[in-house]
């Protein structure tokens, strides 16, 4: 009753894994919708990918449950499943041409010569290869190898296709440029897209739903833009966006915001919507590029002093040591900013720039 | 200028190579148009008796059955050796090294008393036709010794860790994502394996049977051990000729013929197979 005609293509239940005695996935529930971008995100070791080839059928879950279109494939061989996969490592068969590798799955399948044909034309054509049929995977660059990857992987038509870090190998600006196009692609086609990365801001740019795992685990889901504004946890908060964590003691709660105390000052951050007890012990999260900074101290601001900044990415990172040597990373667009290293500074930010994190009940 | 003089440092082993190895195959291809003389060697002096004496059907009866023993010893090494090489490559680290020990460890004792034992297991009276007999399997001891059988064993045996350790050695390297691959595009097992693993192992099959052929091509003794008389191959030709018949011109010609049909084959061997892996090789 909830399986297709609820729209989930696929669906995990209670996904659990261990190698030599040390569990990978502790219990993983997931459903993927039709035609959805979904993304693993995590660092490494976190079970994405292990995840990613259960679902492929190349690793065998310890257990749990897989439903394709609602029909369990947990005992299915990978030849069995209508899923595909673009390895990490792309896996292009190093003996075979660009065509050959793109006509593989037509030819187990015993595809007639016209059609395979056909459709090994219009795969190449989508991934921008047409041109390229007689090379042999070494002579492709990395992202023409990628292209090549993506096309194999999609002349079956997979019901789901599962992505690999497909873009890891490949230099910041062609990477950007691919995520575009995957992006593109995926709604061309209106395939369903599991995507694992490591990368927040690939995560961001092109997924409709981000699920992080930690330590074998979901640790939430959501759209990117609810991921990135409202974290539940600290992890989350850190690891998408790097924001910065910081403990303090609620004082009170008034009009939906919590006035903290810490030993470098008050802080606030917007309640949840949970009564806050005063004397609790909480953690807020608060970005970068929401902290202010004044040489004069405000009410609500906590107290510091600049280190060394640093410049990536067309963004200046200002550090900002707090008396107990914890930091607090400040970015701004640009190279310009008017505090000089070793200046006392107060470091301010509006309650609705912070959210609470780690409150077990939100979980 | 500088940066050529590299050759230098490898200029030696060129020359230690021209001197002892180009220089005895010319004294070989020349005494081989020499003329015999019975008791003093030979006269240098040009003459086709040799090959003319070749055709002789005892000679080429000689070639056909080198030849014959030769491609079964390979074709049995293929067939043992590649499941073996192929499944050690896919053991533990551990596993790897505790098989490649085993398949060491006979080479600590010289051939020929490893020659003896087969005779040991394999004679009327031996270790296998006891068990067999014992077992109830045969009435009668297998003639086996002094036969093609115990030849065909002794060869495949002294050669078989040549085709298993170049089968293992690509089945080492074999990057197992793409049999995953396969997989993952609708490929059963055994397709998986016909077209992916067995195709990238191939080069180490491939050198596997040049390295048991060529020898195979010229060992003796092994026929001479465990054949008894019965089967006499070209290079116990030659040993003979060299030796105890003192015709040493047609001994030339015998190896000379001998080098250019084991060339011959493993020429066309490439042409079939089609593989320019092996380019180098000869």
């Amino acid at each position: 009753m909830e399986n297709s005609e609820s729209g989930m293509i696929l669906e995990l239940r209670n996904i659990t894994k261990e190698y030599d005695g040390v569990p990978v996935l502790r219990g993983i529930d997931l459903g993927v919708r039709e035609g959805e971008f979904v993304t693993l995100l995590g660092a490494s070791g976190c079970g994405k990918t292990t995840i990613l080839r259960i679902i492929a059928g190349l690793t065998e879950p310890d257990g749990g449950e897989i439903l394709l279109q609602g029909r369990s494939v947990v005992d299915d061989p990978p030849e069995k499943r209508d899923v595909n996969t673009v390895f990490q490592s792309y896996a292009l068969f190093p003996h075979m041409t660009v065509w050959q590798n793109v006509a593989y799955a037509l030819k187990i399948r015993g595809i007639d010569k016209r059609e395979t044909e056909l459709r090994v034309h219009d795969a190449l054509d989508m991934v921008q290869m047409t041109g390229s049929e007689k090379k042999t995977p070494a002579q492709l660059s990395g992202g023409q190898r990628q292209r090549v990857a993506i096309a194999r992987s999609l002349i079956n038509h997979p019901k789901v296709l599962l992505l690999d870090e497909p873009l890891g190998a490949l230099d910041l600006q062609l990477r950007r440029q691919m995520q575009y196009e995957l992006k593109k692609l995926q709604q061309q086609l209106g395939t369903t897209f599991i995507y694992v990365t490591h990368d927040q801001e690939e995560a961001i740019n092109m997924s409709d739903r981000i699920v992080v795992l930690r330590g074998g685990r979901i640790e939430q889901q959501g759209a990117p833009n609810d991921i990135y504004d409202r974290p539940l946890t600290s992890y989350v908060a850190k690891f998408v966006g790097s924001a910065n964590v910081l403990h303090g003691t609620a004082v009170r709660e008034q009009d939906g915001v919590v006035l903290l105390r810490s030993p470098y000052g008050t802080m606030h951050a917007a309640g949840n919507g949970r009564p806050v007890a005063p004397g609790e012990a909480l953690t807020l999260a608060v970005r970068g590029e929401n902290v202010g900074i004044s040489q004069e101290p405000l009410d609500v601001c906590i107290q510091g002093v600049v280190d060394a900044n640093s410049f990536a990415g067309g963004m200046l990172r200002i550090p900002v040591r707090l008396p107990d040597g914890n930091e607090v990373i400040i970015t701004r667009q640009g190279i310009h900013f008017d505090a000089a290293p070793g200046e006392t500074v107060y470091l301010h930010w509006r309650a609705d720039a912070a959210v609470l994190v780690d409150r077990e009940a939100a979980l | 200028m500088k940066k050529d003089r590299w050759w230098l440092c490898i200029a030696p082993l060129y020359a230690f190579t021209l001197v002892f190895v180009l220089g005895p195959v010319l004294y070989m291809v020349t005494v081989s148009f020499a003329q015999n003389e019975a008791g003093t060697g030979f006269r240098w002096a040009f003459s086709l008796d040799n090959f003319a004496k070749m055709r002789d059907p005892v000679y080429i009866r000689c070639f056909r059955e080198s030849l014959r023993l030769a491609l079964a010893t390979t074709a049995l090494n293929a067939l043992i050796g590649y499941p073996f090489g192929y499944f050690m490559g896919r053991l533990s680290e551990r596993g790897k090294r505790i098989v490649t020990f085993l398949i060491m460890v006979p080479f600590w004792t010289s051939s020929l008393i490893r020659l003896y034992g087969w005779i040991i297991l394999l004679q009327a009276k031996g270790t296998l036709n006891t068990l067999l007999l014992r077992l109830g399997f045969i009435d009668e001891p297998l003639k086996i010794l002094y036969s093609y059988p115990a030849v065909l064993i002794g060869m495949v045996y002294a050669l078989l860790p040549f085709m298993i350790l170049a089968v293992y050695t690509s089945v080492e390297k074999m990057d197992w994502t793409l049999v995953e691959a396969a997989r993952d595009l609708g490929a059963s097992p055994a397709r998986a394996f016909l077209t992916i693993t067995l195709r990238m192992t191939l080069p180490g099959l491939m050198s596997g049977v040049i390295l048991t052929f060529v020898p195979s091509m010229g060992l003796f003794f092994i026929a001479d051990i465990l054949g008894g008389n019965k089967i006499v191959l070209v290079g116990s030709l030659i040993q003979d000729q060299m030796t105890r018949g003192g015709n040493q011109p047609f001994a030339a010609a015998l190896a000379l013929v001998l080098a250019a049909m084991t060339t011959l084959l493993l020429w066309l061997y490439r042409r079939l197979t089609g593989t320019s892996e092996l380019e180098g090789m000869f």
